[in-house]
């Protein structure tokens, strides 16, 4: 009893020898060429995918509008996809003018770095400021004149003021004013 | 291969505008020539997709229907081979609608756009026996199709 291992009619092996020959064995190909079943289901099958390319690109309408692409030397900003190019730029060079001004700035001293000590020194100085209004508040007068300021004098006794300035010389000056 | 994915005259011709003037923007990005084929249909294929989803979110909100959409093309519908073309488009799109959408694409590229498999690969992002498992499929089902097979077969010699 022999087997015949010769390749039989098979339409998945014609299908692949469509989809690509070069994946079929060489016995598989010569049946396929060489079986007249094959070879007529072969040619068939092939012949309609190529008539089906064929119909699509004749029923398709041709393009009336002719395409229109941008001119080479058109603008940086006119270009396609420049939108973001140019978002871009823009906020670099305004984080760049930004820090060359904040560099100035600190290198001229418009802008010093502050420590706990300055800031403990300052409120020291305003402590003293503070103490020195309230005490202004409470008396204005300097220290040197607070022996003849009136609060003292007013405890003086009157007979101070008659001897200092006569009542009689009150009273005329009084009268002149009047007249 | 627009036409044959949106089936729009005006469309087509605007996408194709589209993709044609951002091939023309990022060809310098290109580094090998041997790949601008498969390059353009990438960026044609985005174009057909971004368009379609668009679509399809316009008809959320809109009643569109397709005589609307052709209306601008009446004259064309009284011509004579105008029945042969649309028994045609109708038969191919309710074959393509009855096969999966990997095979869809696999399918309409080899025998409509005329790319060969390794360009498939590289439009896709496949490795080739997978595009090549994807057309088996879908020229088995081709095959098997009797109403485009038959309309073909009477073209035949």
């Amino acid at each position: 009893m022999s087997h015949d291992k010769r390749p039989q009619c098979d339409i998945g092996q014609v299908i692949r020898s469509i989809v690509d020959e070069n994946d079929l064995s060489p016995e598989h190909l010569r049946h396929i060429e060489e079986c007249p079943v094959c070879s007529e289901e072969r040619r068939i099958l092939a012949g309609r995918l190529g008539l089906l390319g064929r119909r699509a690109a004749e029923y398709s309408p041709l393009p009336a509008r002719r395409i229109v692409l941008p001119q080479e030397d058109h603008p940086l900003l006119l270009r396609p996809g420049s939108g973001w190019r140019l978002a871009f730029g823009t906020a670099a060079g305004f984080a760049a003018v930004v820090l060359a001004a904040a560099w100035i700035m600190f290198r001229a001293g418009f802008v010093t770095p502050v420590s706990h000590l300055d800031v403990a020194g300052e409120m020291a100085r305003d402590e003293a400021l503070m103490a020195e209004i309230s005490m202004l508040e409470e008396n204005p007068l300097p220290e040197a004149y607070r022996d003849i300021s009136p609060e003292i004098i007013s405890e003086t006794d009157e007979d101070i003021f008659d001897f200092i300035v006569p009542v009689s010389s009150l009273d005329r000056w009084s009268r002149g004013k009047e007249a | 291969m627009v036409y044959y994915r949106i089936m729009s005259r005006m469309d087509a011709e605007d996408i194709t505008q589209d993709v044609f003037v951002k091939a023309f923007g990022g060809i310098g990005s290109l580094k090998n020539p041997e790949l601008f084929r498969p390059w353009l249909y990438r960026i044609a294929l985005n174009a057909v997709n971004d368009f379609l989803r668009k679509k399809r979110l316009r008809s959320i909100f809109t009643v569109f229907t397709r005589e609307q959409e052709d209306a601008g093309f009446a004259e064309r519908r009284t011509g004579p081979d105008y029945l042969e073309r649309k028994e045609f488009w109708d038969s191919l799109s309710k074959f393509l609608s009855r096969i999966s959408a990997s095979e869809r694409e696999v399918f309409r590229q080899r025998f409509l756009d005329g790319l060969s498999i390794r360009e498939i690969s590289q439009v896709m992002g496949k490795n080739e026996s997978t595009i090549k498992t994807h057309l088996y499929r879908a020229v088995e089902k081709f095959r098997r199709e009797t109403e485009l097979s038959m309309l073909l077969q009477e073209e035949m010699p």
